[in-house]
Parts: C-alpha cells; structure tokens; sequence
C-alpha cells in the first residue's frame, strides 16, 4: 500500500487539513496498523514537491498543522495510473511468518502443531476482524475481508507447506491433503 | 479392428455401471425375451390350430345327391351326428359307402354297418361310469380307432358310425357325398371374435412393452452421467450414439436368446398341463420356420431402431448436469384422439345393422381402428389425467407423505404415465374380453334368451318344441316321469324364450339335478343332431361348470398381465428412490418417521393405480356396450370382473408397496449423507 | 467471542460425546473421540480431509451410532433411545445442513423448508406461511415456487438453511454448508445461518475446511486422525 496514493485518494473529494487526512487513513485503511502523523506529513511534503498536491488556503491561529491541502491535475492523473496499474503481488508484513514457520518446520517440528498453533494465533484474529465485519459497514467489510483471506492464505499455505515437508521425511506414508 | 475395439467399448460401457446398469440389461432381456416368447407362442398355437382346421376341412362332404338320385357306385354317402353329453360336444359322422368308396381320413375303410370307429375321446367317454347312457346313442358297437391323422384335436370326441339307408330318420336325401374332403379350411373365427382376438393380443404385448420401456428408463440419472463422462473423454456425439446401439444390440440379442428359451421352457411346461395336451399335438405346436425367423429378426430390429429413434433426441453434453425443469404436459390433443374413436364406435353402434350387412372386410377394419384410436387416447390421457390428480393433490393436501408420493408423481410421471396407460387399457380390455366371455358362455349354455322364470328354476330342465316338428307329441313327454331322476312333469303353454303358445308345448322337468339324469332325458326324448325334436333349457341351478372355466381362464391371463405391470411399477418405483436416494436419506435425518417415507410411496403408487382403473372401468364399459351392439349381440356388463379387478389393483398397490419398503429402509443409512 | 456459552441440562454441556469409536472395516473414523458442545455454543470442526469430521458430526446427531462410547443429549445417552425416539428428536431438537443435495427435488422450495414442521404435525398453510417469511428473510423468495433444478446452489443452501432454521432447533450440525459455493455465497450463507442462530441461541456444530469460515465460530476443534488435536486448544 503506498500511503501517498492512499492521501491523494481521500483528497480527491475535497480538500482536508493533515490531521484529517491521518484520522481518516487510519480509519479506512489502517485495519492492520495506523500511521504516525509524522509519516503523513513527510509524505504530503513530497507531494507538493512532485506538484501533486497544493495548498489551498492557510489558516491563521499557529500551529504546523493550519494548511489545507487539495489536489492538484497532475495528482489526479497520477492516482488514476496507479490505480490501473495492477499491484505486485504483496509480501509485506508476512516475511516475519514466512521465515518463522519454514524456520519451525526445518528444524524438525511436527508440521501439525506448527499449523496448529499459528492457526489458533490467526483465528484470534480472524475471529476479531469477524466480529468487526459483522457489525461495521461495507468500507469496514472490505478492509476486513482484505485481511481475512490474507490470513486465509497464511494458513493454507502453511497447511500445505507441512504436508511437503512431512512427505519429504516419509514419502508415501502421507499424501497432500486435497 | 477399429471397428471391433468400437464395438468392445460399447459392450463395456454397458455393462460397467455396476449393479444398476446390469439390472437395466437384464430387465429389458428379460421383458423383449417374454415379448418373443409371447410371439413364438401365439405362431405356435396358431400353427396347430390351422393344422387342426385343414384336418377338419378333409372331413367335409363336398356334394349334395339331387332328390330320387341313388347312391352312385363308388361312393360315401355321410351324415352328421351331433349330440352333447355331459357338457362335451359330441360330433358322430354316419357313413354308408357302396363299391370301393372314399374313405375319410383316420381309418382304413368305410365302416360297415354297426361298427363304430371312435377317437381316444370318446373312448375314454364311454368307458366312463356314466359312458353306458352314450353307448345307445352311437348305433353300433365300438370296432377300432380312429388314427391321429383323422383328429383336429388329441382330445377330440368324434367317432364314424357305419349305417345303413334307410335306418330311422336317414333319408338319402339329407346325406351328402364324400368326395376327399375340402381343401379349404374353414376359418372357426367370425370377425366378430376376431376383433376381440386382436385386442386381446394387444392387451397381452402392451404390458411387455410397457416392461421393456419402463427398464430402459431405469437409472437414466446415472446413465446420463456416464455418457456425460464419454464425451468428455472426447467421443462424439456420433461415437455415444453408437454405443447406446450396440448396447441395444446386445440387449436385443440377448432378448431373443433369452425369448427362445423361455418358449421351449413355456412349452414343455404347458404341454404337461392335461388341458394342453390334450387340446394340442406336440408334433405342431411348433411356429412355422419362416414366422419365427420373422419375430427373431424383427424383434431385435425394432428394439434397435427404437433406440436409435430415441437417441436422436438425446444430445448427451460433456456437461452432463441437464438441470431438470418442468416440462408442459399435452394431454388434451389425446382427449381429442379418444373422443375420436369414441364418436367412430359410437356412429358403428347406431348402424350396426348396416355395418354387419356389409361383405368387405373395411367396416371391421375401420372399427378396430376406432377402437385402437380410442384405446390410443386412453393410454395418451390415462398419464395426463393422473398427472394432473397428483399436481391438485400435491398442492391441496394436508398430509406430508401425501404431498410427497404426489409430487414425486408429478415431477416425474414418466413411469407412472406408462403404468397409468397400461393398467386403463388392460383393463379395459380385460373387461370386454370378461363380457365376450361371459358372453360365450351364455351362449354355450344353449340360449340366446331365457326368461327369467325358466333361468330360476331349481334344478329343472324345460324341454320345448322346436319349429313345427311332429315328432314328438308334447303329451308324451309326461312319460319322462319314469326316468330316474326326474322329479316331476308339467305341461305348460309358456315358452322358455318369453312366449305363450296356444296348447301346451313345453313340458317342465324337474330333476334331481344330476348330469346324467339330462342324459337320460335326451337318450329318452331323442338326441340326433339333425333330427333333434326338442331343445333343452337349463335353469341356472343346472347349469354345467364349462362357463365357470372360461371366466378362469380370463382370470389368469389378466392376472399375469397385472403381474407383469406391477413388476414394471415396482421396478421403476425402486429404482426413483434409488436415484433420490440422498434426499431421501437426508429427510430421513430431518426426522421423517419411516411410516411417513411408507404412506408416500403408497400415495404414489395408488395415484396412477386408481386414476387408471377409473379410466380403464369406464372404457371397459363403454367399449362393451358398443363392441357388442356393432356385433349384433347382447352384451353383458362386465361389472363383477371389474370389481375383481379393482380388488387385484389395490392388492397390487399394497403389493408393491411393501415389497419397495426395504429399499425406503435402506435409504435411511447415513453413509448416503457422505458426499458421493 | 459474543454470546457467553451457557451450560444446559444436567450441570454438563448440551452435547456430550465420550470415548468415540467408529470402523468402517480397515478405516478407524474415531478413536476413542471425547468432546463437549456448551448449549448455545457455535463451534468449528477443523482438520484434514478423512480425518472423521463428518463421521464425528452424524454420531453427534445420532445417525450414526459409534461402536463404542457414548453420545448424551442434555445428559441422555442416545444409545438408549429407540429409533422412534431418535427420530422425533431429530425433527423437534435438531437441524441439518449439508454441503448439496439435501432437498427433494420433488419439492418446491416452500414444501421444502415447510417440511420440518409439517413433518412435526404442523398444518401446511400455516408452515409454509412461516416457511415464505423465513426465506424472504435469507432473500429467496423469489424462488419459493420453484424447485432445485430450477435454482442456482447458492439458492438452494439458502433454503437448505432455511429448512434448518424453521422448526426453531436447539442444535444445528452443519457438514460443509459453505463447501460447493463462492466466497461470497458462502459468507452470506454463514451470516445468515449464524445470525439467525445468535438471535436465539441455537448452538452449531459446524464442519468446514475454511478458517475464514471457522472464525465466526466461538471456538474451534481440530480433528484429527479421528481424535480431538491437542496442540490446537485456543489459550
Ligand atoms: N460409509 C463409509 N464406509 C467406509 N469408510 C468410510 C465411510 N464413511 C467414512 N469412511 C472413512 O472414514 C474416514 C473418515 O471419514 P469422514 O467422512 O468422517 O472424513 P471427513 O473428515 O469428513 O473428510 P472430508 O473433510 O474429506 O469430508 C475416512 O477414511 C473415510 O474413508
Ligand atoms: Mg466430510
């Protein structure tokens, strides 16, 4: 996720102060994890360097936080590219669980409570997002299932890489399930 | 060898879809195999019966002496002796022959006078207890046999009695010249009974083909699937078509194996049976060659071309999964074709005098056709109409199982339709066949009409004058008060047909009842076919027990049919829940009681069952009243049959029902909520 | 986890089975499977394919009934109950959902779902009133006069469900309800099953492959080999 596409998209219907845009970031995409302010405002300024965004009006009263930012053209026309451009496939985040789980299993673990255990950790999170899908709205939905099939994977994949491994140490004695 | 490896495949794919698909072979084997054998059977006994007819024919006399003529030298005068005895029909032929005379098949020379050639028959009769009151009437005394070549039938009771002109009541004038015989034979069956014949033969071939199709519907689901699974393997529609040929083929081969063999069985058994053989020569109850060549290749051939016909329709997709829906039914264009044919008989009915005037054979050809037409829209609205019963009963009832039998009646009418239409026209034609014979048996029993006071007689005869005949002086009938046996005498003017003459002319004898007091009767008054002054009229009490096994006979034969239906509805109910089988299994795990599961199938069974019989019951009656009026005759409703009938039918639903209960059972094992 | 479990009967959970064992010749389905559902609970089934999930969930329903062990309903052993018995528990008590093929295809959709309660004694204007409300509320009414060849497999797990819900049942077991559909079907299908259950506390035992699935359960049992895994007893 790139976070100044992410600001320039919730520019795009008007323009909003920085403090704005980093609550409602963190409300439409930060299911995960929320940005820090310093994050937005280090982004915003290389927007207004690439003349992507611009500043409409600044408040008087002090304080670094009294401009309004809009976008500009050539920041719509750089969203609506990105937004075309189909996105690389994403590790992001999940280098952590790759290198952790083909570490466990390596090492001689049984592949079933490897599986186990991470699944019991992910449904807690499952379970969590769950329960926000089931009460929240179709935004809130989206963000969440996002998530959930990402840990959805994790899991199959974790799920098949262990029957790999164990039919690696007992060939036929096991087969892949499904 | 492409070709044969083809033909291999198809074999295989036959045959390979376990248990289901080798029940389906073998039930259609078996039901074409009793369709052939039904076939050989009839040309066999067709056979027989015009050997027995060209037999018969070189009995007949062929020319009449011209009045004063003398026998010429070189000549067989005959004269025929009919008599009844006991309920047998007794056929006496009195030769008298001058020079070296022709002499008539079975014996070697004309008999001289006194002697007496009997058939194993009548020997058989006169030796029996009872054979003492025939004796008298014979003229002779027995001097040999007649040899098997002179008989029409084994049994035949028929005897050559050598006379001598001039003998009581043997006028030159009433013999005639045997000259060899005729060549013709002499059909016994008037178009009436032909007519009747032909329907019945269709009653007897519907149900097996109602058999026949109904297995090839069997497990169409899982047929289908397979097929479905060849073309996916990349065989053209070509390539299935094909292969549901050769399986035909296979059937149709197997059929006609199958049909051969159970005709030999069917033979050797029936030829064990008394009546059989003694109405029959083994040596000819065989199909003439070019007729059964004719059914061994036809048969099969038509089971093809059927198949065929019907995969031209069935285009079998890789997909396989056809989602079923709900296909419009037509039944009222087959209203129309009923009504049709009920219009014709009708319009037959109103000008039966003009109809059974006419020489050509067309009336009785368009009557049949009417018949078939109306037997035609019977079958096509019988489904229809039972369809449409389920839809109400389906939508209207309150009771679960009801609602299910209905709807899985009217989801899937296939089977039922044909069951439906098997059972309405079986009986239909089971009721007039019980009229015709009820008929037949009113007329063997001597009377086209009998008032109501002579029919309710104890035990009496009533022997009455015919035509003007002087013999007998009606006065000294009163002597038969010295046989034994008889009860009591009385004169009386009534007529047994309804009238009243003006002396008395009918003398009523009340008798003990037995058999041989009737004979004695006639030995007493006069017995001679050609020269019988009297006719005897029996009471109902008295009447002898031929007619009661002809209503049996009839009872059996549509026993069998009801039988072989009720097979083809067991059969096809069977197999609906075995391709519903996980529905099935997973109602019962909802918490379907198994009497619930039980009453369902009875709905769906007894639905078609009753509509039919409805049907069939008003069509019997119809066609009675109509077939019998275009005849000429006067018909009985055949209204205790059919109460039979209805009996039989509901015996048949409870029948299969029960026997397709296991199968209910077996549907309830959790294993089928496995996914398949 | 919403809903606190509660405990009904006697002092123990709704659905207890203890010491499972069930053969199918060779094949060991169960071994020796002990595993309690708290009444009101909404529990997932995991585990490899073969591992005896859909066995444990029909001798939890007493269609099927182990070798050994005993299976007790609100304290009852449902070894002991005569077939009549199981039968009416069956339709009063429980509801089943399978992954397809579970309606008569005889049957319109509304006879269908109507059928529970029919089956029950109930009148049949009357059941399938409340069968035509039932499937306005899962969005297939539209197909209520239709039957299942006549509806795509996401219609027809609806009414599935639908068919569950109706007789107001203590438990449902559910072999893969979600098995045969897309995701989105699939969610919908469980929103709906598991809302209905929430509202009025049903308890679910749910058989499914999907952790997504799974999570909307309150607690997850993996099987495995025909025994409860213990690696995977959530802290
Ligand atoms: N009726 C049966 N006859 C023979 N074996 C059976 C039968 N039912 C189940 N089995 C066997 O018992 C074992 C467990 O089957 P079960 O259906 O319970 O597995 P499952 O966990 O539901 O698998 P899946 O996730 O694939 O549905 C399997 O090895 C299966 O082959
Ligand atoms: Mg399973």
């Amino acid at each position: 996720m790139s976070l100044g596409h992410a600001l320039l998209g919730l520019l795009e219907d008007r323009p909003r102060h920085g403090y704005e845009l980093k609550h409602l970031y963190d409300e439409r995409f930060g299911v995960s994890q929320s940005v820090k302010f310093g994050q937005v405002y280090t982004t915003l300024a290389r927007l207004l360097r690439d003349g992507l965004v611009d500043i409409s009006a600044v408040e008087s009263g002090g304080g670094p936080d009294r401009k309004l930012y809009m976008i500009t053209p050539e920041g719509v026309a750089d969203l609506e590219h990105w937004l075309i451009d189909p996105q690389p496939p994403s590790t992001f985040g999940r280098s952590v669980l790759f290198a952790k789980v083909v570490i466990a299993l390596m090492s001689g673990r049984p592949a079933d409570e490897v599986l186990d255990l991470q699944r019991a950790a992910h449904l807690v999170r499952m379970r969590e997002l769950t329960e926000r899908k089931l009460a929240g709205d179709a935004i809130d939905a989206l963000a969440c299932d996002f998530e959930l099939f990402h840990l959805e994977a994790d899991l199959r994949w974790i799920e098949l890489a262990g029957a790999r491994v164990e039919r690696l140490r007992s060939p036929r004695t096991r087969d892949v399930p499904e | 060898m492409n070709l044969l490896r083809f033909l291999g495949l198809g074999g295989r794919v036959a045959l390979s879809g376990g248990r289901g698909s080798l029940a389906r072979v073998a039930l259609m084997a078996a039901g074409i195999g009793l369709g052939v054998a039904l076939l050989l059977g009839s040309l066999a006994f067709d056979h027989a019966i015009q050997a027995g007819a060209v037999r018969e024919a070189a009995r007949y006399p062929g020319a009449q002496l011209a009045p004063d003529e003398p026998q010429p030298m070189n000549s067989t005068l005959m004269w025929e002796w009919r008599t009844t005895f006991e309920g047998h029909d007794v056929w006496l032929i009195a030769l008298h022959g001058r020079g070296r005379a022709p002499v008539p098949p079975g014996i070697t020379g004309v008999p001289s006078t006194g002697q007496v050639f009997v058939s194993p028959g009548l020997a058989t009769l006169l030796d029996s207890p009872s054979g003492s009151l025939l004796a008298p009437r014979l003229g002779g005394s027995v001097a040999g046999p007649i040899e098997p070549d002179g008989l029409v039938t084994p049994s035949e009771i028929f005897g050559y009695v050598g006379v001598r002109p001039g003998l009581k009541g043997l006028s030159l004038v009433d013999g005639q010249l045997y000259t060899g015989g005729s060549k013709q034979s002499f059909s016994m069956l008037t178009p009436g009974s032909l007519i009747v014949l032909g329907l019945a033969i269709l009653a007897f071939l519907f149900p097996v083909a109602l058999f026949v199709i109904t297995a090839t519907r069997l497990s169409t689901a899982t047929r289908e699937a397979r097929l479905a699974a060849i073309r996916l393997a990349g065989a053209t529609n070509v390539q299935v078509r094909g292969m549901i040929a050769i399986e035909a083929a296979m059937v149709a081969v197997l059929g006609a194996i199958i049909g051969c063999l159970l005709f030999l069985l069917g033979r050797t058994m029936s030829l064990k049976i008394s009546a059989v053989a003694a109405g029959w020569f083994p040596s000819e109850l065989w199909p003439q060659p070019v007729a059964a060549a004719a059914v061994l290749l036809i048969v099969p051939a038509l089971v093809l071309l059927v198949a065929l016909v019907g995969s031209r329709r069935m285009i079998v997709s890789p997909l396989g999964l056809v989602r079923r829906t709900r296909r419009r039914r037509r039944g009222a264009a087959w209203v129309c074709v009923g009504l049709a044919g009920a219009l014709a008989l009708g319009f037959a009915a109103l000008g039966h005098a003009w109809v059974m005037r006419q020489r050509s054979p067309i009336p009785g050809v368009i009557i049949v056709g009417a018949g078939l037409l109306f037997l035609a829209g019977l079958v096509g609205e019988a489904g229809w109409v039972s369809w449409l019963v389920a839809r109400v009963v389906g939508s209207r009832t309150r009771s679960v199982s009801a609602q299910l039998g209905a709807r899985r009646m009217e989801a899937d009418p296939g089977s039922a339709n044909r069951v439906v239409a098997g059972i309405a026209v079986l009986v239909t034609l089971v009721g007039l066949g019980q009229a015709v014979a009820l008929a037949d048996a009113r007329d063997r029993s001597g009377m086209t009409y009998v008032a109501p006071w002579v029919r309710d007689l104890p035990a009496t005869i009533v022997i009455a004058e015919v035509f003007d005949y002087p013999v007998v002086d009606p006065a000294s009938l009163l002597n038969l008060i010295a046989v034994p046996g008889v009860l009591s005498v009385r004169l009386t003017r009534q007529e047994p047909s309804g009238g009243v003459t003006l002396k008395p002319s009918s003398a009523i004898v009340a008798t003990d009842g037995e058999p041989a007091t009737l004979e004695r009767i006639r030995n007493a008054v006069g017995w001679r076919g050609d020269a019988q002054p009297v006719s005897f009229w029996r009471s109902r009490a008295s009447a002898g027990a031929t007619e009661r096994t002809v209503a049996h006979v009839a009872q059996a034969i549509s026993l069998v049919i009801l039988l072989v239906t009720a097979a083809s509805l067991l059969v096809s109910t069977v197999d609906g829940m075995m391709e519903r089988r996980r529905p099935l299994a997973v109602l019962s795990a909802i918490g379907a009681r198994r009497s619930t599961l039980r009453r369902s199938i009875l709905v769906q069974v007894a639905i078609p069952l009753a509509v039919a019989l409805g049907l069939g019951a008003s069509g019997a009656i119809f066609l009675t009243v109509t077939v019998f009026h275009v005849i000429g005759e006067r018909g009985l409703l055949p209204l205790r049959p059919l109460a039979e009938l209805t009996v039989a039918v509901g015996v048949v639903v409870l029948a299969v029902t029960g026997l397709a209960m296991p199968w209910a059972g077996w549907t309830r094992r959790a294993d089928l909520l496995h996914a398949e | 986890m919403s809903g606190t479990p509660t405990i009904e009967g006697a002092g123990g959970p709704l659905v207890h089975a203890e010491g499972l064992t069930k053969r199918f010749g060779a094949t060991v389905a169960l071994d020796g499977l002990t595993l309690g559902v708290a009444g009101g609970e909404i529990l997932a089934l995991l585990g490899p394919s073969g591992s005896g999930k859909s066995t444990l969930l029909l001798c939890l329903a007493g269609i099927l009934r182990p070798d050994s062990g005993t299976v007790r309903y609100r304290g009852q052993a449902l070894s002991d109950m005569a077939d009549a018995v199981l039968t009416c528990l069956r339709r009063e008590e429980f509801g089943f959902v399978f992954q397809f093929g579970q309606l008569v295809p005889d049957l319109t959709a509304v006879e269908n779902v109507s059928l529970p309660l029919q089956l029950s004694g109930q009148k049949r204007g009357l059941a399938e009133e409340r069968a035509l409300a039932l499937l306005t509320k899962l969005e297939v009414e539209d197909r209520a006069g239709k039957r299942v060849g006549e509806m795509s497999g996401g219609q027809a797990q609806r009414v599935a469900v639908a068919r569950a819900l109706i007789a107001e049942p203590k438990v449902i077991f559910a072999d893969e309800p979600t098995g045969s559909l897309d995701s989105l079907n699939g969610e919908v299908v469980m929103g709906l099953l598991l809302a209905a259950a929430r509202e009025r506390g049903t308890t679910v035992v749910l058989v499914t492959h999907e952790p997504r699935i799974a999570a909307y359960a309150d607690r997850e049992v993996v099987v495995r080999d025909g025994r409860i895994s213990q690696h995977a007893v959530v802290p």
